[in-house]
């Protein structure tokens, strides 16, 4: 059938276009009217029911007491971060309120907040770990487990929440899922950025793979693999000498009765933690800052020390506890003036704690005010004390009032029969009043007490050097030495054993040895020059 | 309404409902919990099992001071008692570890109830003090724990010694062994089956410690077995603790450790050890195990107390401090429990206090924050009979209580308790050596354990 034609063009006007498929202009904008309507509805019911949830995740969060039981500066922590939590609940503000929970060690309260956090941003998982943690502070490890494992799905790099969780799994005898965390925390990339903050002074210790390695050596010995225990913690001992418990572990394999090394004896401290100090930078609570501060003083970390004391100060000013530590931290720093105002500010808060009377007594002894030392170690000395009794006995000692002291060195014995500090300086008191037999005897028992203080070995090589003893005097400074090669008495004496022994070349680099150390020390001098004329 | 504005509406409505379901469930919140308030408060950590809830204060034990008086310059410090009729007369005495003076003292009870203190031995840094008949002569020797010295020391000081009961209350020391990591703990039981006493023995040391056993020989001569290597030995609990008729040693270890082990007994005194528990806080701050069938179910349970504080100058519990039980659910598997928190929780005792048929839980504190007038030395955890406990304080005079024993003092059959003070810091106010804390709650009757 022929096509119809257009009936203009019959008549000559121009041709319509053809007709396209019907798309009206009219549909298009209900489309979009339709789309824009879905979005600004769904827009609208995000953020209703944020607000919604916000407000029910508000309703949840603890109930803060009226008055809050605390001191001022952690009520008022607790009451701001409420405020805002209440005010406006994000998980920011949640998640910030439970970390001032923790810090203020209210676990319970930060538990319950963490949780809400988490359920407001499933994405943060610090709530997570700082969940975990307190759960594990808590002994509850099935329940950190539980907490670190969502971690660790989340950010599979992140080493610490590996090495909580390998520490779990082996406390729980799971020596192969231990295995494989303790190994997946030391290959943990450091990609994780720990947070900021700005006030915090940066932190130093041992690193988190050597603790990894250190649980390593654990699975190997409790699998009883014991050469290769042995091995982990040889090489961790040489790579890490602070860590003391690698030490304890590995001397007790060797059980070759050697003298411990000058690191053998360090306290165990946990692995630094970026994330948990966050928590404790935001800490007014006294016992949470001081217990970080006895790390930190473990660590020789004095910078962050004195940061977590200052703060506790704040906190506290008058707390028996941080005066304490405040005076210890100045001593540490050698600040001995600054220690004492500390420590009298103690005896103004506790004047009947002997403790703090043996403390400013040694401190004032330090400070070589040894009249107003003896008047305060009286007062300690009226409870029974070795630690008062000794420290005394040391400033008579040191006021030349030999009898006075040795009764109180004495007396230190009889309340603590293995003070080998006491044995050592009544030892000492002996060797200079020329009873070397006695002081040997005193130093012999010293040892056996403590065979790690090189100051001893010194003090008996110099009584059996005056005995004439020499062979076994030069024994004793070989060991000083092996314990702190630093020692210049313990070189000189050497110098003097090794001399009367004939061995002059030997003599002579002992007694240099005690000089570079010791430029002033006179008797290697002497020695020294003398040496020089006898033998060459 | 045209077709368009009804569409319009539905996929408007649509999209919030949706937007709304996902982020309720987003947020684990149903409908009805945005409408409602839902504060939180410690019922909530109750139902999850991390608090213990609050009863009122408790007055049923009446307190009394024993043996040496003490004046404000004394700064007792008992390390361990323990409630025993020593000279099997028929009346409970105190038998005590005095680490002040360096003494074991026996306090004997006449029939006036009066403590006449005498002297038994002069031992450094006792630690544990108990009574069995080692010798099996039908009398009670006295097993001593010496430390050597109770502050940190890593020498080889510590000792076992017994202190044999000649026939007339005189009391002989032996030392079994000594030079040795400070021990801290002896419990006697037949370890290898042969009829007569071994010794199970903890050793604290420092940095090195141990646990072994003492294996009778007869006359007075002892065979030592190492049988575990790690510092920080408290309790060397004799127990059968796996169930297979022998008896295990249930270990605490402490220091940087934290750690629980039952070394498991084949019967001749091989052991193994199995760690049942672990705490990865290495602050823990264990402090003292009881092993006892807490929920009475015929199997030996762990009752465990954490809150040492001698890590801290000067000594202060800490919030994370308070006891829980490792419920025995057989095969060596032992369940967690919290049960409460408690500054400075140490040597939990179980008795039934309250005369109900279940057994409750008292603990002593050395440690509290004792600047509050409110802190309590001692709680009691009252078992309702389903092991939920609810916290009583019991009393915050004397402060610094280290050392708790349960036992019938008076004969009327009620279990009464015996204390020890261990003032190590300040204040020094509430001052105490030895007390007896005499029960007094209406119907309570021992019922045995």
């Amino acid at each position: 059938m022929a096509r119809r034609k257009d009936a203009r063009a019959v008549a000559g006007a121009p041709p319509r276009p053809p007709a396209v498929a019907a798309t009206p202009p009219g549909r298009t904008k209900t489309i979009l009217a339709i789309v824009g309507a879905a979005l600004a509805a769904a827009a609208f019911a995000w953020l209703l029911s944020s607000v919604l949830i916000g407000r029910a995740v508000a309703g949840r969060l603890p109930r803060l007491a009226n008055p809050i039981a605390d001191t001022q500066p952690v009520a008022d922590a607790i009451g701001a971060a409420d405020a805002a939590a209440r005010r406006w609940p994000t998980a920011a503000s949640v998640g910030e309120l439970a970390m001032v929970y923790h810090a203020s060690l209210r676990p319970l309260e930060a538990i319950q907040t963490y949780t809400l956090a988490t359920t407001l941003d499933r994405a943060d998982w610090r709530w997570s770990y700082y969940r975990g943690l307190l759960l594990e502070e808590r002994g509850d490890q099935v329940g950190a487990h539980e907490a670190f494992t969502a971690v660790a799905r989340q950010v599979p790099s992140h080493g610490l929440t590996r090495f909580h969780l390998a520490e779990i799994a082996f406390k729980a005898g799971r020596l192969d899922e231990a295995r494989t965390e303790y190994l997946a925390t030391r290959t943990a990339a450091a990609t994780i950025a720990p947070p900021v903050v700005e006030s915090l002074p940066p932190r130093g210790g041992i690193p988190l793979g050597a603790y990894a390695s250190l649980g390593l050596a654990r699975v190997e010995l409790e699998q009883g693999n014991r050469q290769a225990g042995r091995d982990q913690l040889t090489a961790l001992v040489r790579a890490h000498p602070a860590l003391g418990s690698a030490h304890a572990l590995r001397r007790r394999l060797e059980d070759d009765g050697s003298a411990r090394g000058a690191d053998d004896g360090r306290a165990y401290v946990p692995p630094a933690d970026p994330w948990l100090d966050a928590v404790v930078s935001r800490s007014w609570h006294p016992d949470l800052l001081l217990k970080h501060a006895a790390i930190a003083g473990r660590t020789g970390e004095t910078v962050w020390r004195e940061w977590l004391v200052r703060r506790a100060l704040t906190a506290s000013p008058r707390g028996l506890d941080v005066l304490l530590e405040a005076a210890a931290t100045e001593r540490a720093a050698n600040r001995l003036t600054g220690a004492l105002e500390f420590l009298q500010q103690a005896e103004a808060v506790a004047p009947d704690d002997h403790h703090t009377l043996v403390e400013s007594g040694r401190t004032l002894s330090d400070l070589g005010r040894l009249t107003e030392a003896e008047a305060v170690l009286r007062r300690a000395t009226r409870v029974r004390d070795a630690a008062a009794e000794y420290n005394l006995a040391n400033v008579l000692d040191q006021m030349d009032r030999w009898d006075e002291a040795r009764q109180h060195y004495e007396r230190a014995l009889v309340i603590n029969p293995y003070h080998s500090r006491a044995m050592n300086n009544l030892g000492i008191g002996f060797s200079r009043r020329g009873d070397l037999p006695r002081a040997v005897a005193l130093y012999q028992r010293a040892i056996a007490m403590a065979p790690d203080v090189p100051d001893t070995y010194t003090n008996l090589s110099a009584a059996l050097g005056g005995m004439g003893l020499f062979k076994e005097a030069l024994e004793a400074t070989d060991v000083a030495l092996r314990l702190n090669p630093s020692a210049a008495d313990a070189h000189s004496n050497r110098g003097i054993a090794l001399a009367q022994l004939g061995r002059g070349a030997e003599a002579r680099a002992a007694f240099e040895a005690a000089l570079r150390i010791d430029p002033g020390h006179t008797d290697a001098r002497r020695n020294l020059a003398a040496i020089g004329s006898k033998y060459y | 309404m045209p077709i368009t504005r009804r569409v319009l509406l539905a996929t408007a409505a649509l999209g919030a409902l949706a937007v709304f379901a996902f982020q309720l469930w987003r947020a684990e919140l149903s409908l009805g919990d945005l409408v409602g308030p839902a504060q939180f408060d410690l019922q909530d950590a109750l139902a999850e099992g991390r608090g213990v809830a609050r009863g009122e204060p408790i007055a049923v034990f009446a307190p009394r001071q024993v043996g040496a008086a003490v004046t404000s310059d004394d700064r007792p410090l008992v390390a361990n008692v323990t409630i025993v009729d020593l000279d099997q007369d028929g009346r409970a005495d105190l038998l005590a570890a005095d680490a002040a003076t360096n003494r074991i003292v026996w306090l004997q009870q006449d029939a006036n109830a009066a403590f006449t203190e005498r002297e038994l031995a002069s031992v450094p840094g006792p630690a544990h003090v108990s009574a069995v008949d080692l010798d099996r002569d039908g009398d009670l020797d006295v097993l001593v724990a010496s430390l050597g010295v109770l502050f940190p020391n890593n020498a080889p000081i510590g000792a076992v010694i017994v202190l044999e009961n000649t026939g007339r209350q005189q009391f002989v020391p032996r030392v079994l062994v000594d030079k040795i990591a400070r021990v801290s703990d002896v419990q006697a039981g037949d370890l290898d089956g042969d009829g007569d006493l071994d010794l199970a023995v903890a050793q604290f040391g420092y940095d090195q410690g141990e646990t072994r056993w003492l294996q009778n020989q007869g006359n007075w001569r002892f065979d030592s077995h190492v049988v575990h290597n790690l510092s920080g030995g408290i309790n060397a609990v004799v127990a059968d603790a796996d169930g297979d008729g022998d008896l295990d040693i249930v270990s605490l270890i402490s220091q940087e450790w934290e750690e629980i082990y039952v070394l498991t007994n084949d019967g001749r005194g091989q052991f193994t050890p199995v760690r049942v528990f672990g705490a990865a806080n290495e602050d823990f701050g264990s402090s003292w195990i009881t092993v006892i069938d807490l929920d009475r179910d015929g199997d030996v349970d762990i009752l465990y107390s954490n809150g040492d504080a001698f890590d801290y100058a000067p000594p202060k519990g800490r919030g994370w401090n308070g006891v829980q039980w490792l419920e025995n659910t057989g095969g060596l598997r032992f369940t967690y429990h919290r049960i409460a928190d408690y500054p400075g929780a140490s040597s939990p005792q179980a008795a039934d206090l309250d005369g109900d048929h279940d057994l409750d839980i008292i603990v002593v504190s050395a440690y509290n924050d004792w600047a509050k007038p409110s802190a309590q030395s001692m709680v009691w955890l009252q078992n309702d009979g389903s092991m939920r406990f609810t916290l009583r304080d019991l009393a915050a005079s004397p402060t610094h209580l280290l050392t708790l024993a349960v036992g019938d003092l008076n004969g009327d059959g009620r279990p009464d308790l015996a204390t020890g003070g261990a003032h190590v810091s300040w204040p020094y106010d509430r001052l105490s050596r030895l007390m007896i804390w005499t029960n007094q709650w209406p119907g309570a009757r021992t019922q045995g354990r």
